[in-house]
């Protein structure tokens, strides 16, 4: 592997509310978690970028979703991105504001690493993300990077 | 003292003997007297005292032959000599006595001793003349005093038989079947009161003419019909069809019989009815000038009383056959009677207007109108018909009206077999109307009740829209809450960093902070509402203590900071939405520690059994609540201004309520202010 060719993985997150981008962005940021954010607005366009062929270089290290979406929800996402083999190795983390069990269980059963209640207190985000293995790779690799 | 007044019916006292009796111009018959006597003297020097006094006088020497006569003539009086040469006097009277009970018997002797006249007497002599004969005033006193007395004790006799035939005549109606037994019996004592060979009674019965003998003759010696057919010949005025009817009675009998020349006497004896002659009686005797005085008297008494007796019965008759007609006239319901030969008898005033026949039309109009309106009622083609009854629907214009009439047509039968047909027109046109008017209404309220379902259910479907309205906004009203409380931490954080904040810009983020508080607070609450109208959890039986454990899990926090103890006392098993009681049990016990500015809040949480209900009770040791606040609190969104600085959404009574309410129960609230609340509920028991 040539490290000097590895670039920070970025963090792809799936949100449409525009309260929790800056949220998710803002907890990312006071992290000192300098990982590019790309952000998609809804499911549609999360999977447009991730089955586009010119993006397949430039993969998400790890993919953050919200459950409640139009049209495309987070599930929809997950389950895509889970069925195709070169996308299977990403972690998935769902977000929601529902605590409903049933949802949790949906999460895991359709393989998502872990399942973030979105709460007033920001720093459980950030608790949870820096507990997701990908985004430990990803901070690690963009720690190397800056020493 | 008064004298009690005897009240009589007029009909028992007899009509009082007609004193014209002598203008009948009847020759009455004598008294008749028989003389026996075997000295030719003794009988002719009797008759010379007799005769031409009114009396009809015949003299015997043979008292065999004597004898012979008393039997066929009857006489009167009979005076007889004790010592004859064939016959004892005494043995000849005791035999006539025997066939002629009537007859007064008077002996004739020379020779006077006690011991003979009482002899005499138990032989039922009357009276004795002694020979030779004291004068012949004498003679004439002892018969005609002999004469009298029988003749009153037989007009008593007589007079006794007639009361009881009044009396029995008064019980008999003398129409319809009874009618040949009314006037047989008066023709039967008007034969005993006449001693006529023969009575004929003449009377119309069911149209026909009736002609009744009554005699008391062997009907070989008295060929009755023969000489009442003489008699209604010789009638000085009698009814054509009294005539008519004799005639055709005895047309084959022989009338050259000399039996019938023998008819000597007659008395025609008439009972009038209301219009006319009723009955007509006919005596007839075969010796002339047969009949007394006084039997006449009588019979013609008793004629007048049978008179009295036939009106007063037609007049108790016409009378009900008045009040029937009276009635059928009012009658709202069109009656037509028709007889078997489809004659019209009978048409009350509103069959004629139905049927379209003026009211002083001939009945038999009604005929022809009839077949108009339905040629079924009387068919008669077919007499079979006649009696079967039948019901139907029809139409007739009355007056220019068309109307409906339910038509009943059936046969009645007197008690002489006599058939009618029956037809009555009963008006349904006005239930017809009703009955269609009340469809119409029945379709109007099918067609209402069809708006109000529909209704109902738009109703419905508003409601579960605005519900899920209020879900969708709870729920979605938390995120920008969630955001504002985020974004006032990163304001905090962001503004901290630099430079200590001036009063104003800490004091304002921290009332942002404490809205956003209480907006959530609501919209919490404003969720559980939601719920517990949307969603229905199963009713499942469960022990009320774990319900409350689980409720007080909750205030593990709350219940130390506030120095709070909760009581629970002794809990039944309850059939219940466990879930939603839960939020009954959170919102009285979270209230209980609310409203509470004791020391020591304490809750005690108990419950009792009433009949068929649990009766949950919440008491706190609180604020209390104000009497006129005890139902205003269980609306929504409700709280009692001005009450401590306490926060609450003000829906959790609203919730509790909704809650029991679904579980058929009822809350309430016992309080008063400054001396803690007591809130009941209860629970049906048996649910689920």
């Amino acid at each position: 592997m040539d490290l000097a060719n590895l670039r920070p993985a970025s963090i792809m997150l799936v949100e449409d509310s525009e309260g929790d981008i800056y949220i998710f962005k803002r907890a990312i940021r006071d992290a000192k978690i300098m990982n590019e954010v790309l952000v998609c607005r809804d499911g549609k366009e999360a999977l447009a970028y991730l089955f586009d062929d010119k993006n397949k270089d430039r993969l998400p290290g790890i993919i953050f979703a919200d459950i409640n979406m139009p049209l495309v929800s987070g599930f929809e996402v997950l389950k895509k991105v889970k069925s195709e083999d070169t996308l299977a190795k990403i972690p998935v983390v769902m977000l929601t504001i529902s605590q409903e069990e049933e949802d949790i269980i949906r999460s895991y059963d359709y393989g998502a690493v872990s399942f973030i209640t979105k709460t007033v207190r920001p720093e459980n985000l950030l608790d949870i993300v820096s507990a997701s293995p990908g985004l430990q790779f990803v901070v690690y690799e963009d720690a190397t990077r800056k020493q | 003292m008064k004298k009690k007044q005897v009240t009589t019916d007029p009909l028992l006292t007899p009509v009082p003997m007609r004193e014209d009796v002598d203008a009948l111009g009847v020759t009455f018959r004598r008294p008749r007297v028989f003389i026996v006597d075997d000295e030719e003297a003794v009988t002719d020097l009797l008759s010379s005292y007799l005769e031409g006094e009114g009396y009809e006088v015949r003299s015997f020497t043979d008292p065999i032959q004597a004898f012979g006569q008393i039997a066929k003539a009857r006489p009167d009086v009979v005076l007889a000599d004790l010592q004859m040469p064939t016959m004892p006097g005494l043995e000849m009277m005791t035999r006539a006595a025997a066939v002629s009970p009537e007859t007064v018997f008077i002996i004739i002797t020379a020779f006077t001793t006690i011991d003979t006249l009482m002899n005499a007497i138990r032989f039922c002599v009357h009276d004795y003349l002694t020979k030779p004969f004291a004068s012949p005033e004498t003679v004439r006193l002892v018969v005609r005093n002999a004469q009298k007395k029988k003749a009153l004790e037989t007009l008593s006799r007589m007079q006794a038989t007639v009361t009881g035939t009044i009396l029995k005549l008064g019980e008999i109606p003398c129409l319809g079947e009874s009618r040949d037994a009314f006037f047989g019996l008066a023709g039967r004592v008007f034969s005993k009161i006449l001693g006529a060979d023969a009575v004929a009674c003449m009377f119309r019965s069911e149209g026909r003419n009736v002609c009744r003998i009554s005699s008391d003759l062997p009907l070989a010696e008295s060929p009755a019909g023969l000489m009442l057919k003489a008699a209604a010949r010789g009638m000085p005025d009698p009814a054509p069809w009294l005539k008519s009817t004799v005639s055709q009675e005895y047309e084959n009998k022989d009338i050259t019989s000399p039996m019938v020349q023998k008819v000597e006497s007659l008395l025609s004896l008439p009972v009038m009815g209301l219009d006319g002659v009723e009955a007509h009686y006919v005596a007839a005797h075969s010796e002339p000038s047969a009949f007394t005085r006084d039997s006449v008297k009588m019979a013609l008494s008793f004629a007048r009383s049978v008179t009295i007796i036939v009106q007063r019965h037609f007049m108790g008759a016409s009378h009900e056959h008045q009040m029937i007609i009276d009635l059928l006239h009012h009658l709202r319901e069109g009656v037509v009677v028709i007889d078997r030969e489809y004659i019209v008898r009978f048409a009350n005033p509103q069959g004629r207007k139905i049927l379209g026949v003026a009211q002083d039309a001939d009945p038999g109009e009604c005929i022809a109108a009839l077949d108009a309106v339905d040629p079924a009622l009387v068919d008669r083609q077919d007499p079979r018909s006649f009696t079967r009854s039948l019901q139907k629907q029809v139409s007739v214009t009355v007056d220019g009206i068309d109307l409906s009439f339910d038509v009943q047509v059936y046969s009645i039968q007197t008690p002489t077999k006599v058939a009618y047909r029956v037809i009555i027109f009963r008006d349904i046109t006005h239930l017809k109307r009703e009955r269609s008017r009340i469809e119409g209404l029945n379709m109007q309220l099918r067609q209402l009740n069809k708006e109000l379902t529909e209704r109902a259910a738009r109703l419905e479907a508003m409601n579960k829209e605005l519900d899920s309205f209020a879900y969708i906004a709870s729920h979605d009203l938390q995120e920008p809450f969630r955001h504002i409380e985020i974004f006032v931490q990163f304001l905090e954080r962001d503004l901290g960093l630099s430079q200590k904040l001036p009063n104003d810009i800490e004091y304002l983020l921290q009332q942002i902070v404490k809205n956003v508080d209480v907006a959530k607070r609501i919209l919490a609450d404003l969720r559980t509402l939601s719920r517990v109208t949307r969603m229905r959890n199963p009713y499942r039986n469960i022990g009320l203590v774990d319900l409350v454990e689980d409720v007080l899990q909750r205030f593990s926090d709350t219940l130390p900071q506030r120095n709070g103890r909760v009581v629970v006392k002794d809990l039944p098993e309850v059939v219940c939405d466990g879930i939603k009681m839960k939020e009954v049990l959170h919102n009285l016990i979270s209230n209980a520690l609310k409203y509470n500015d004791s020391t020591q809040p304490t809750v005690t949480i108990s419950a009792e059994s009433n009949g068929d209900v649990h009766t949950v009770c919440v008491e706190d040791n609180g604020i209390g609540i104000d009497k006129e606040y005890h139902e205003y609190i269980f609306q929504a969104c409700r709280r009692i201004p001005g009450k401590m600085d306490v926060q609450g959404s003000g829906l959790g009574l609203a919730i509790a309520k909704k809650v029991v309410e679904e579980h058929g129960g009822r809350i309430w609230v016992e309080s008063a202010l400054g001396s803690g609340a007591k809130f009941y509920f209860t629970i049906p028991k048996g649910l689920g």
